[in-house]
């Protein structure tokens, strides 16, 4: 009688055993198996012939001497070398290309926040205004949204680099209702919109809104900053009635332009109070950028072929 | 082989630059290392060229033989010099098993001298056979099964060879010959009635 459950068929290790290369233990083990276990025997017996089947595969006799001339024995190893450099070299090529890629990507960030920028002066005081940032992050309340503390707490960095505007500064609700209510709700969290390192009209929106005061009508969305683009606000306005929890980033810098001195209190003196001297930083990371990506994108194609000409 | 002492004195010589020393131990060893070459390849100009080029290395990197079993660390040099062979290659054709010896260069199988001609034809066969199931299965139970099937390594040494576990070696050991033993019977009727592995007999 066999009992399965305790007897599974050792397979895997009657190689070993024809091989005598088992652990004493497991050698007892499978000896007793083979006793009641005709499937093995036959298993073992299989491995048995094709074990000696192979060791009866001839020889090749040795086609030739390969005994060693002085001249092979000093010629430096060809192999490693012509192996190893291509793959290094290509690696920090396509390390520098991905460098360069990246580079582009924040001078363009960086370009569009300098000419939008241009149209207000004001621009960059909201970046240098963390205070109104973090003000606005503390008065948070229940309404927010999701993910709006991860939001507001990405922001602080992203203004570090220089490539947030001063939408970040301002308070933008999660909760589109509390948008056009009241005042107060309109102090939402600040979204994760600034964190998402928007940019597009955005930047030029925002800092007219913090700018000016406007006055808060009850409905909200039907007063409009004259340097909002109609569209934009437009789409905003709809985006705002269909109650859409998410803010994104079309909406953010409008929903702004309303509510800045009364929902906000705190952000815009803070960010009237910075001065504009972010102008030159800006452009100073432009030129860094600019060359960086020159110089990664050159040495991305320079360096493989420097390198083929070495060898 | 009573060349333990030999091969230690050769050895000593052959790192101090002594050609010819190494040479001697060459000419020892270099029916088995082309050997493994050709299984591992199984192409002759390619193996050839690997055993030459794992000679020259193993020459080249004599200082960093630490002793213990030279022919595991020759095997390994020369495994290694397979596999990056075998890397090198754009995608391996796979050894056709339907159409045996029909390629002068995938001649896996040598012809010997059997008693009988039906003897040497049926043997001829299975060895056919054999040696293109062993050239289909993974690199690493190939090398596996070759060096302790058809040189005769114990588990200790193939996993010198290969730098790896005994238990390694003893699952790629026992899944290679898994695998050996379904393609045979697969190819079943390729071979005479008496070599047919057992579970197929009619």
């Amino acid at each position: 009688m066999r009992f399965p459950l305790f007897e599974r068929h050792p397979r895997q290790e009657l190689s070993g055993y024809l091989d005598n290369e088992l652990a004493f233990q497991r050698v007892e083990a499978v000896k007793a198996h083979l006793g009641s276990c005709p499937t093995c025997r036959a298993e073992l017996d299989a491995l048995r012939i094709l074990k000696s089947q192979l060791a009866a595969l001839p020889e090749s006799p040795a086609p030739r001497s390969f005994a060693l001339t002085p001249q092979m024995a000093q010629r430096p190893a060809p192999e490693p070398a012509r192996a190893r450099t291509p793959a290094r070299v290509a690696a920090l090529s396509n390390g520098m290309r991905l460098a360069g890629a990246g580079m582009a990507a924040a001078l363009a960030v960086v370009m569009v926040l300098n000419f939008s920028g241009s149209s207000s002066d004001d621009s960059r005081k909201a970046v240098t205004a963390p205070e109104a940032l973090i003000a606005n992050s503390t008065t948070q309340d229940s309404d927010a949204a999701d993910g709006d503390t991860s939001g507001s707490l990405a922001i602080p960095s992203v203004i570090a680099t220089g490539t947030a505007d001063s939408r970040a500064s301002t308070a933008v609700p999660p909760d589109a209702t509390a948008t056009r209510g009241t005042a107060e709700g309109s102090v939402g969290g600040v979204p994760s919109v600034a964190a998402d390192g928007f940019d597009g009209g955005g930047g030029s929106l925002a800092p007219g809104a913090t700018s000016q005061t406007i006055p808060q009508t009850g409905e909200g969305g039907s007063e409009v900053v004259p340097s909002v683009p109609p569209p934009a606000a437009t789409g905003l306005i709809d985006k705002n009635e269909a109650g859409s929890p998410r803010v994104n980033a079309t909406e953010a810098p409008v929903i702004r332009s309303w509510q800045t001195d009364q929902a906000a209190p705190e952000a815009a003196p803070a960010a009237a109070q910075s001065d504009g001297g972010g102008v030159d930083i800006l452009v100073l990371v432009a030129i860094v950028l600019a060359a960086g990506v020159v110089l990664a994108f050159a040495g991305s194609v320079l360096i493989p072929r420097i390198a083929r000409d070495d060898q | 082989m009573d060349s333990r002492p030999d091969e230690a004195n050769l050895l000593e010589r052959s790192r101090k630059g002594d050609l010819a020393a190494f040479n001697v131990l060459i000419e020892h060893y270099q029916t088995a290392v082309f050997n493994l070459c050709l299984r591992m390849l199984t192409s002759q100009q390619t193996a050839e060229d690997a055993t030459q080029e794992a000679f020259i290395a193993s020459y080249r990197h004599l200082e960093k033989f630490r002793g213990g079993s030279f022919r595991a660390w020759l095997f390994r040099i020369a495994s290694n010099t397979c596999y990056d062979e075998l890397r090198r290659r754009p995608a391996r054709p796979a050894l056709s098993l339907d159409e045996p010896g029909s390629d002068g260069e995938r001649h896996l199988d040598p012809p010997d001298h059997a008693p009988s001609p039906q003897d040497r034809a049926e043997q001829s066969q299975l060895r056919e056979t054999l040696a293109r199931a062993l050239a289909s299965i993974p690199d690493d139970q190939r090398l596996a099964i070759t060096l302790s099937d058809v040189q005769g390594l114990d588990y200790a040494e193939i996993a010198e060879v290969m730098q790896c576990s005994l238990g390694t070696v003893k699952s790629r050991i026992a899944r290679g010959r898994v695998r050996l033993r379904s393609i045979l019977l697969e190819q079943a009727e390729l071979l005479p009635p008496r070599f047919r592995p057992t579970g197929e007999k009619t």
